[in-house]
């Protein structure tokens, strides 16, 4: 579906009932938990957890509440520099109410450390069925340790996930979900847009 | 959440378990009913076959059971199987046997007694009861009378060898012309005995009295004797000397070696009084003069003894001397009462044992009342019985290491599990709804 401001929606994932039942539920306890203005990231101790997913859903419900919402990705191999994101976010936090930050995997990058004291709030998503791992047991700690919050956890079935990520893989842009911005705040989105397209 | 809501959702996670491990489930109910099909169909079917007897009791007590014999315990004795076994010609182990058997003692104021006997084949199980059952019977009878038909036995051969004798003895007595005497062992005969048995018995009896006086005079003698010396009172003083001269010279013993010069005055003083003792004895003796009334009243039975015995031995004589020269015709008819004598004396005994064992089999016996028919009917279940029983239990085992093995699974699937591993709650479980839940909720034709 292509929104009024160009962004192009995922209808798949968002229309089935179940998964927007859970999407709403995890919406409201994350304004509940953080209020707004608030940026949320999403990480995992594995790859293919279904942190874009979980993502995507929170902001898709977030959005449809009337929020503004921004949902943007962060590829692994990229890294940024502490002020840089600092700037960043800081601009984010005012020009939405609700920033949804699609992380790397735990531990892969260290902009997820770097994220986690700026952030507000931290979702940790895990796959349904797969074998727990030793960063699984340390990730949390982890996170509290360098200042982050964790607010709960996401779990995604696989097929789930995986449907998401076919369908993903099907859409030629990049998920997004946000208002017009202003110049300046076009140039931040901008630079986090041109990772993500690199990415796709 | 509401217990409702706790009960549905452990129920959606019950099934989620047996659809994940299906195939495990199938498996497993799979496997374990092809082995328990084969295991039953190989297990022979057994049949059961039962005879009752009736234990007679001739007790007067209203419990039969309390004096019979442990009977249970006979049925299954060697003794009783092995007689069966030969009787019947069967093969069966003596061991197998045993383990097919029951046999339960009478109840209370029962004289009923059950017996089992379980084979694989109908046939078979009901000869083998009812082979035990007669075989009961009869032992029980054994045992009751084992003793006294052995008395009978050796008894009736006696007799029997005295009537061939009398036979013997009576055709003797006619073929010299004898008066006919007849052979009926039944009639009474004259009981006195031969004259040579009696004065044997008087003799033996005489000699017995003889020696009984001889050693009453000789313990008379002795009483007198020592009433003498105790009235005489040098012997009583002498006496006493020696024993402290005695006294005196063990202690010089124990005290001083052989060597010691004191030890021969004391040895010889001892063998002085000794000798005075004994000369004072003698003369006291000697002076007493007559025996004592009692020493008189033996020595005088004595005497009258010694006489009958020597008359009784002089009359011996005589018979048997008369007997030596008697003719063959009294010393057949001599003979004759001797064995007739012998004869009755054998009659008695065999009719006191007659009695005996009639007396025990009074005590009671075992009669087979109601013998086994060969039946259809099967010990235990029947095979199909058995395979849906196994069925159902090898599907509750299926089922339990469907979730045995989701409870080994390490792999994260229930929210205590998640919870546990990051120690934060679970917000929200992301799940694309099922086709039945579209149906349920009106929305059918979404793709997924």
């Amino acid at each position: 579906m292509n929104n009024r401001d160009g962004t192009h929606t995922l209808v798949n994932v968002a229309t089935d009932p179940g998964l927007n039942k859970q999407a709403q539920l995890l919406s409201a306890r994350v304004e509940a938990e953080l209020g707004k203005p608030a940026v949320v990231m999403i990480t995992s101790a594995c790859a293919g957890d279904g942190k874009s997913l979980t993502a995507y859903l929170l902001a898709a419900s977030l959005e449809k509440y009337n929020h503004r919402v921004s949902l943007m990705e962060i590829p692994n191999e990229e890294e940024t520099s502490h002020e840089q994101l600092s700037a960043f976010l800081e601009k984010m936090h005012s020009n939405y109410d609700f920033t949804v930050i699609d992380a790397a995997t735990f531990l892969k990058s260290n902009t997820v450390l770097s994220l986690a004291r700026l952030v507000d709030g931290i979702l940790v998503a895990v796959r349904i069925g797969r074998a727990p791992t030793a960063d699984d047991e340390s990730m949390v700690g982890i996170l509290e340790e360098f200042g982050g919050n964790v607010v709960g956890v996401v779990a995604a079935e696989a097929d789930t996930i995986a449907n998401f990520e076919r369908a993903r893989g099907e859409g030629p842009a990049v998920t997004r979900l946000q208002p017009r911005l202003n110049a300046e705040q076009n140039s931040a989105q901008a630079l986090m847009a041109a990772r993500a397209e690199r990415m796709l | 959440m509401t217990p409702s809501q706790q009960i549905v959702g452990n129920i959606r996670n019950a099934f989620g378990v047996i659809r994940r491990h299906s195939l495990l489930i199938a498996a497993v109910f799979s496997v374990l009913l092809a082995v328990s099909i084969i295991v039953i169909s190989k297990t022979p079917r057994t049949y059961e076959a039962t005879a009752n007897v009736l234990v007679v009791n001739g007790n007067s007590r209203n419990d039969p059971t309390l004096s019979s014999l442990d009977l249970p315990s006979i049925v299954g004795s060697t003794v009783v199987l092995e007689r069966v076994q030969r009787k019947l010609g069967i093969t069966t182990p003596l061991l197998t046997m045993k383990k097919s058997l029951v046999a339960k003692p009478p109840a209370y104021r029962s004289g009923i007694m059950r017996i089992q006997y379980a084979d694989s084949d109908r046939d078979r199980a009901a000869k083998v009861v009812n082979g035990i059952a007669d075989e009961l019977a009869s032992y029980y009878t054994e045992l009751s009378t084992a003793r006294y038909d052995d008395d009978l036995r050796a008894l009736d051969v006696e007799i029997y060898r005295q009537k061939k004798r009398l036979e013997s003895i009576d055709r003797q007595l006619k073929a010299q012309g004898g008066e006919d005497l007849t052979t009926d062992v039944d009639q009474d005969g004259d009981a006195s005995g031969s004259q040579v048995g009696n004065l044997r018995s008087q003799r033996t009896l005489a000699y017995a009295d003889l020696q009984g006086d001889i050693a009453h005079a000789q313990a008379a003698t002795i009483d007198a004797q020592r009433d003498i010396l105790l009235g005489d009172p040098l012997y009583q003083e002498l006496q006493s000397s020696l024993t402290k001269a005695s006294a005196d010279l063990a202690d010089a013993r124990l005290r001083y070696t052989p060597q010691y010069p004191g030890l021969s005055a004391l040895q010889n003083r001892v063998d002085s009084l000794k000798a005075a003792i004994a000369q004072e004895s003698a003369k006291a003796l000697n002076n007493a003069g007559s025996a004592s009334p009692d020493e008189l009243k033996a020595q005088a039975s004595a005497q009258a003894n010694r006489a009958k015995v020597i008359a009784l031995d002089q009359e011996l004589a005589a018979e048997n001397k008369k007997l030596s020269v008697a003719s063959p015709l009294e010393q057949l008819r001599l003979e004759r009462q001797e064995v007739f004598h012998e004869y009755q004396s054998v009659a008695a005994r065999r009719a006191t044992s007659l009695a005996d064992r009639a007396d025990a089999l009074s005590l009671g016996s075992v009669e087979v009342v109601d013998r086994a028919i060969p039946s259809e009917e099967q010990t235990g279940m029947g095979r199909i019985r058995l395979t849906l029983i196994a069925a159902v239990v090898i599907s509750i085992v299926a089922f339990g290491s469907a979730f045995l093995a989701d409870q080994l699974d390490p792999s994260l699937r229930r929210i205590t599990q998640i919870e546990g591993l990051y120690g934060k709650p679970l917000i929200a479980t992301l799940r694309r709804t099922s086709r039945q839940e579209r149906l349920l909720i009106g929305k059918p034709n979404e793709q997924s």
